[in-house]
């Protein structure tokens, strides 16, 4: 399997302060990182590194071997904190105009997930709760067959029932053996299921790196049980 | 592909506007049509001439606006997570700026000439030929003013984009780095076309009598068969219409130049 991602001693500061100081990440396909860590401790920041949407001030990034710009976005598909759908766009026009830029848009994908999360394609971003509004920027992320795949806090603000479809959606559509991906949460116990590796940051630097298994045994107990007793 | 992807998509966030404002500027200018004869004479001109006024400064506000937009309601993410290049994304903006602000500018334009022409027939003191040659030079004056419309105009929208991506690219002192970006360029051009034209040699320099671009003869003939007489070539002597090419190719090359310094910017610097 070859390296999906590779990051070397990335750092990113905003002003005076290092939001990221100093990180090293390989990430092999097929493997999916939970990306861990109080709010501030640069896991969005780690992500839009990856994602070319920042830049870093130290270090490099590297996707499929080069560098994050229009032809690596081509091969990553990011869901960011933020409500970055046009509002006036409805389902169907938001799935039209984004997939038309990716190759790897599957639409049969898009329609069974459509189904899965109970979407109406007729529905104006705008006019959506924040759980529909989740759902469907998963829509547009999960319904693409890309190399590596960014999850910013996808459980964010959605509620218990919208959680577990969002969950189960993420395990049935996931290319388990194409793609990487990385969830960053701070919501670790209803996802942890799905993590592989697991990298916990606090205040920007890599403190624990593993895999989910070993530190499950190591500190008996789980994820969030390690969560816990790292950051509390 | 991409640029007709990206212009859909700027086409559909502002159709309804657009479209809106179409409607409205007709109902405007059907208003001050209606106005004639019952306002004092040349004011449904005068007001007319000045909606093209403010769309000229309405386009100047907006060519900040359209990649300002994107940053507003958090779409920068989406915008700048797709697999094209920044000069994909700006062209689009661009040319939904000139299909907006070019066809509002043109039409108004042409309202305006509407309601001039009718004023003048509504005076009832010309006759028939007089009033064709009059008509004939007012659609000439419009059609001359076409293409400069539409250049000033582009260039306004580059420089609009280009000080955005400055602004973007610094990220401090928004406001001062905006203007400085948009003035600094106007600035530099001005001068160096001012220098190029001193030396640019004779066959750049392109001038026409402006009796001849409005075609004043047949103007001239009416009087004559009316018994007036006005000599317009002698009135207008020395009065040209001219252009210099190489000021011209000055100002495309420096446009040209933003255009990809701005697409360069949003590319490699420009953050979410």
């Amino acid at each position: 399997m070859g390296n999906i991602l590779e990051l070397q001693n990335v750092k990113k500061r905003y002003g005076t302060r290092w939001a990221l100081n100093g990180v090293d990440l390989t990430l092999e396909e097929g493997e999916i990182l939970g990306l861990l860590g109080p709010n501030g401790s640069g896991k969005s920041t780690m992500l839009k590194l990856i994602a070319g949407l920042i830049r870093p001030t130290e270090g490099s990034v590297s996707i499929n071997g080069s560098r994050p710009g229009p032809e690596a976005k081509a091969h990553i598909a990011m869901l960011p904190d933020a409500d970055h759908i046009y509002g006036w766009m409805t389902v169907k026009q938001a799935i039209e105009y984004v997939s038309g830029f990716y190759e790897d848009f599957d639409h049969e994908k898009a329609d069974r997930f459509i189904e899965a999360m109970g979407l109406d394609t007729g529905m104006t971003v705008a006019h959506m709760s924040k759980g529909m509004s989740e759902r469907l920027k998963l829509v547009l992320v999960m319904a693409r067959n890309a190399d590596l795949i960014l999850l910013d806090e996808p459980l964010g603000g959605i509620d218990p029932t919208s959680r577990d479809k969002i969950i189960s959606g993420i395990a049935k559509e996931y290319r388990w053996e194409h793609s990487a991906m990385i969830i960053a949460t701070h919501l670790v116990r209803d996802i942890e299921p799905l993590f592989e590796r697991v990298l916990f940051l606090k205040n920007g630097q890599g403190v624990l790196y593993g895999s989910a298994d070993e530190l499950r045994a190591r500190y008996n107990g789980s994820i969030e049980d390690v969560f816990k007793e790292v950051f509390i | 592909m991409d640029f007709v992807r990206l212009y859909k998509k700027e086409f559909m966030r502002g159709q309804r506007s657009f479209g809106a404002t179409l409607v409205i500027t007709l109902c405007v200018m059907l208003f001050f049509f209606t106005r004639i004869g019952r306002w004092d004479t040349g004011l449904p001109t005068l007001v007319a001439m000045m909606v093209v006024f403010g769309f000229g400064i309405a386009a100047f506000i907006k060519s900040f606006d359209s990649l300002k937009e994107e940053w507003k309601h958090d779409n920068q993410y989406l915008m700048l997570s797709l697999p094209v290049r920044g000069y994909s994304i700006l062209g689009a903006k661009l040319a939904y700026f000139m299909t907006e602000f070019g066809s509002h500018m043109l039409l108004i334009g042409a309202y305006t000439a509407i309601i001039m022409l009718a004023e003048i027939r509504s005076s009832n003191t010309l006759g028939n030929d007089l009033y064709g040659g009059i008509a004939s030079s007012v659609w000439r004056a419009y059609g001359l003013c076409v293409l400069p419309t539409l250049y000033i105009l582009t260039g306004a929208g580059i420089l609009g984009l280009f000080s955005y991506t400055v602004v973007l690219t610094i990220k401090k002192f928004g406001f001062w780095v905006g203007t400085a970006s948009y003035i600094l360029p106007l600035w530099l051009l001005s001068d160096l076309s001012s220098a190029v034209m001193k030396v640019s040699p004779g066959w750049m320099h392109i001038e026409i009598p402006l009796s001849k671009v409005l075609s004043l003869g047949q103007i001239e003939s009416a009087l004559d068969r009316s018994g007036g007489v006005i000599n317009f070539a002698g009135l207008l002597n020395g009065t040209y219409v001219g252009i210099d090419m190489a000021s011209v190719l000055v100002w495309t090359a420096g446009m040209i130049g933003l255009f990809y310094l701005a697409s360069w910017l949003l590319e490699n610097k420009a953050e979410v």
